[in-house]
């Protein structure tokens, strides 16, 4: 197989055409930090949701962070018993990319279950209105993201 | 679709401490084994549409020929099994002849060069094949250590047909000198693994007067990968 490198930091102009918030009704916002809990202001975050079309039907809802490592996507409300999206990251200073996702709240899907049960949390957004939910995905440190590997 | 967990070797480790920015972003927890039925069983739908002319042709995005070696560079995408990964989204960006890249951040004091944007993209054929032309990338100095330079590379990121097989990497060109000294390169264990990054030199690839021509091929995870019906 081929083997991954690092996106690098110079991503932006070449991924920009498709870089798309979504035009749903939930925001997600969100940092990506670092092991020190600093913002990683270079990362790209992918995700799909259902119902989410991307730009020019493309499927996918992709977004770079900004400055601050924030992220802010538009999504369409979540299905009972769906997540709000599933989750892709990358970022200079990571070889590979890291696949996760993050639920509206704790309930029982195979995905959640898979995960720790001391670590489950870092996969739920925190609900801040109907129509706002927090999210921070931590690439290390003690509160880690949970991050999966498909088989 | 299955998914075999990745060779020994052929995944950079995540804190790799030669290259140092690895040491705060890299998970230090194993990831999570799940069916790939999950969650990854789609696949971004990359209509043609969205290609727009001359995003296979990177020596074409100003009003005249950019700095450098025109080169060629052409390959198939293909998935474990050595079938080929089909109208299968690609996207490519690299540095200019001098090591700069055309961005904001990009703060080397090499020229930019006002023909050449660095950046692509393009569709795989029925048979997994993708071809586009450039400019030779050129080395350029990073801040990671001491008289730190990047070898010449031109960055991936493919889509395969379904997202579990997304894959962002670099390509490089033969003998480069640089290759003992990066630690991106050498971030991954195993020496066949980081052969098989480096480009191959093609003469059929390469247009008489014109340009030289380099071949890459891609494996991505995954057997089994060319859906019913494509």
């Amino acid at each position: 197989m081929t083997s991954s490198q690092t996106i690098g930091p110079f991503f932006h102009n070449a991924l920009a055409w498709a870089f798309d918030p979504g035009a749903g009704t939930v925001e997600l916002v969100g940092r990506v930090l670092d092991g020190n809990d600093q913002p990683v202001s270079d990362a790209m975050v992918e995700l799909w949701a259902d119902g989410a079309t991307g730009r020019d039907g493309f499927g996918l809802l992709r977004q770079p962070t900004d400055e601050a490592g924030k992220f802010t996507f538009r999504l369409p409300t979540p299905s009972p018993g769906a997540p709000l999206a599933h989750v892709c990251v990358f970022a200079r200073g990571c070889f590979n990319q890291h696949f996760t996702a993050v639920f509206p709240h704790t309930m029982s899907h195979r995905l959640l279950d898979a995960a720790p049960a001391a670590r489950r949390s870092t996969l739920v957004a925190i609900k801040e209105s109907e129509t706002r939910y927090q999210w921070d995905l931590r690439l290390q440190g003690p509160s880690e993201t949970v991050f999966f590997e498909y088989e | 679709m299955r998914f075999h967990p990745l060779g020994l070797g052929e995944r950079p480790n995540d804190i790799h401490p030669p290259y140092k920015s690895t040491g705060l972003r890299g998970p230090r927890e194993p990831r999570i084994l799940v069916r790939h039925e999950l969650v990854a069983t789609r696949g971004v739908d990359a209509p043609r549409a969205i290609l727009r002319a001359n995003d296979s042709d990177l020596t074409a995005h100003g009003s005249s020929q950019p700095q450098g070696q025109a080169i060629t560079v052409a390959g198939r995408v293909l998935d474990e099994d050595g079938s080929p990964v089909r109208d299968s989204l690609v996207e490519v960006w690299q540095c200019n002849a001098a090591g700069r890249y055309a961005h904001s951040k990009d703060n080397h004091e090499a020229p930019l060069d006002p023909n050449f944007l660095g950046h692509g993209k393009f569709m795989t054929d029925h048979d997994g094949r993708y071809r586009f032309k450039t400019i030779k990338p050129g080395a350029y100095p990073w801040g990671n250590h001491e008289n730190a330079w990047r070898p010449a590379h031109i960055h991936f990121s493919l889509f395969g047909n379904v997202y579990a097989q997304r894959l962002v990497t670099q390509m490089y060109f033969p003998d480069d000198p640089l290759f003992p000294f990066d630690p991106i390169f050498n971030g991954i264990p195993d020496g066949a693994a980081r052969e098989r990054l480096i480009s191959r030199f093609s003469l059929d690839e390469t247009v008489s007067g014109t340009s030289l021509g380099f071949v890459f091929d891609i494996v991505l995870r995954g057997r089994g990968a060319t859906p019913m019906g494509v």
